[in-house]
């Protein structure tokens, strides 16, 4: 019970079309957990998998210490979700939306529900079908943090929202961390968003994790290196290289330093690589298996 | 949970609970009509009992199929509703038998009563007309029906998952299913026959009073079936050119007969018995089919 989300070997495949493959993570509790990737990465399927939406095809998933399929009743009051779409009934009310969560969740908390609704100026008479796009968002939200959740799962949700409402967006997830304790995962294409609140990364791509850990840590340990050809040849043997920018005298590599104290041995000559650069060279990769790209790289391109 | 499945659909029921209220009311007060005047005129009492829409009340449960039960899960599909509600912490089939459960209830409650007005009806207009007439009216068959209507509305909403095209595949598969089983309602049994060689009162018509006539079959004097035409060249060819003779003098004469095949109206319930068990089997093959597609859509 000490791990939020473990994933062992975790596919799902449509059809002919793998959305998942093979996905091994382990994410910590109390953190707020950025899922990263573009679009079709697989991070809704990956967030319905966590929640019981869909099964998975093989492998295994564990949220909280529940199979979300098998545990559903178990595990379900102690998620808050919301997806992409954001549905609410466009025809009931603010108030018979709180109702509705009160019916469906026996620890809903409609008291905490209505002071943000009033901290939010949200007008409970008011049909869902009336109301802006941030404030169905806000709903959204509210009506999935009032079940005091242990895991908060939102996809997307800064999507169609303008920078107002993305920034009470953002507050309003602050606080739910910082009051209820709760662990946060959040799906998104906007790091910069993410960048600000999460404090763990994952990042998907064509359906597999890429990359898994905190932020600090990851950007500590992805490091720019400027290296002449000959020395590039050696570092390849002992650190994986993301990505190299090759010039006529200098290898400019994007290197991740397994051991730290590779990383203190080659500290004074790398700059650390920014969470956006880190991503996009990650993602440039993703079709390719990183480590086997490491040994292409390592063997055409590094050795002169 | 009531409250919710009611919230949602309250504007549907108020629309069901009007329009057969109403249709309940005319029909009591034609069922009191008839028995008043059958005792004294019972050509008008056959008039008011003939006069009866028998199309427009068996179209009543494919209209609920289409505009209550088929929108009942689609729309929730097509708004993404369903999934919130999947996330919320109670199970898929205790939401379902929740929501299926109220809006059946309210249906077949409305639809009972109705039912009960109209089988008042035919009870009266039974002894007026062949009470075979008024087998989709009387008894337990028309409230099936409308199960019927509501769990194959549920079944094809939760399958195409959008509103409109799922009202029309409702509609066309209630109708279809409601057709084949009316296609098959004469067989249940093997009908009785019964013959007439065109001498003096048809017999068989006063053995068969209050029977269903499935099928009438003209006879050569071998007992071989004649279509009704070429039975009657053929008699007046035997006979000779010119002869003037009635239709069932000549056939008297050339020894045909008439065949009548039957349904007695000692089997009128049985046959409704029957035709609900079969009805209502569907109903449950439907609602089976839908607790297994909400379960599966996990995978």
């Amino acid at each position: 019970m000490n791990l939020l989300i473990e994933t062992d070997h975790l596919s799902k495949v449509y059809g002919t079309k793998t959305a998942i493959n093979n996905c091994t993570l382990s994410l910590p509790k109390k953190r707020v957990i950025g899922l990263v990737g573009p679009n079709g990465a697989g991070k809704t399927t990956l967030l319905n998998l966590f929640t019981g939406l869909i099964s998975p095809s093989s492998g295994s998933v564990c949220v909280l210490g529940f199979d979300p399929v098998r545990d559903s009743i178990d595990l379900l009051p102690k998620i808050g979700f919301v997806s992409q779409d954001r549905p609410l009934f466009p025809s009931f009310t603010v108030s018979e939306m709180l109702k509705f969560g009160k019916t469906f969740n026996p620890f809903f908390d409609g008291a905490y529900a209505l002071s943000y609704l009033e901290q939010l100026n949200i007008p409970t008479d008011k049909k869902v079908r009336e109301l802006s796009g941030g404030m169905k968002a806000q709903i959204s939200i509210i009506l999935a943090i009032s079940k005091h959740p242990g895991l908060l799962i939102m996809d997307e949700p800064f999507s169609s929202l303008d920078p107002i409402a993305r920034n009470q967006l953002l507050k309003l997830v602050s606080r739910v961390t910082t009051e209820d304790e709760s662990s946060v995962l959040i799906s998104s294409h906007d790091i910069g968003e993410l960048e600000k609140i999460c404090d763990t990364l994952v990042l998907v791509n064509l359906g597999r994790v890429l990359l898994c850990g905190d932020i600090e840590e990851l950007l500590m340990i992805h490091k720019w290196v400027d290296l002449s050809p000959e020395k590039a040849e050696i570092a390849s043997k002992s650190m994986s290289i993301i990505s190299v920018e090759k010039a006529r005298r200098v290898h400019r590599l994007l290197v991740r330093f397994n051991r730290l104290d590779e990383y203190f041995q080659l500290h004074e000559q790398g700059e650390e690589a920014n969470l956006d650069e880190l991503i996009l060279a990650y993602l440039t990769l993703s079709q390719h298996e990183v480590e086997s790209l490491n040994a292409k790289l390592s063997m055409r391109e590094v050795i002169p | 949970m009531i409250w919710f499945t009611w919230r949602q659909h309250r504007i549907e029921f108020i629309i069901l609970a009007v329009v057969l209220i109403l249709f309940s009311a005319l029909v009591v007060n034609a069922a009191i009509d008839v028995r008043i005047y059958s005792a004294d005129q019972p050509i008008m009492a056959e008039q008011i009992a003939k006069s009866y829409p028998l199309l427009m009340v068996n179209v009543l449960p494919a209209m609920m199929g289409v505009f209550i039960a088929a929108p009942m899960l689609s729309r929730q599909i097509e708004n993404g509703t369903l999934q919130l509600i999947f996330t919320q912490s109670i199970s898929r089939k205790r939401w379902f038998w929740g929501e299926f459960g109220t809006v059946g209830l309210i249906v077949i409650g409305l639809f009972a009563v109705f039912a009960i007005c109209q089988s008042f009806f035919a009870h009266y207009a039974s002894a007026l007309t062949n009470p075979w007439d008024w087998f989709d009216i009387k008894g337990p068959v028309y409230l099936a029906y409308a199960v019927l209507a509501l769990c194959v509305g549920a079944l094809l909403g939760l399958i195409i998952g959008k509103q409109v095209p799922s009202m029309v595949a409702s509609l066309g598969l209630f109708s279809g299913l409601r057709l084949a089983l009316i296609l098959t309602r004469s067989h249940w049994f093997k009908p009785l026959t019964s013959r007439w060689n065109f001498v003096g009162i048809n017999p068989t018509i006063q053995n068969t009073q209050g029977s269903w006539i499935t099928s009438t079959r003209l006879l050569d004097s071998f007992g071989k079936r004649l279509v009704d035409d070429t039975g009657l060249i053929r008699c007046q060819m035997q006979l000779g050119n010119g002869n003037t003779l009635q239709d069932v003098t000549c056939q008297y004469q050339a020894g045909m007969m008439l065949e009548y095949s039957y349904q007695p109206i000692e089997r009128f319930q049985q046959i409704q018995i029957i035709e609900v068990v079969v009805v209502l089997l569907l109903c449950v093959l439907s609602v089976g089919l839908i607790l297994w597609i909400i379960e599966k859509r996990k995978r």
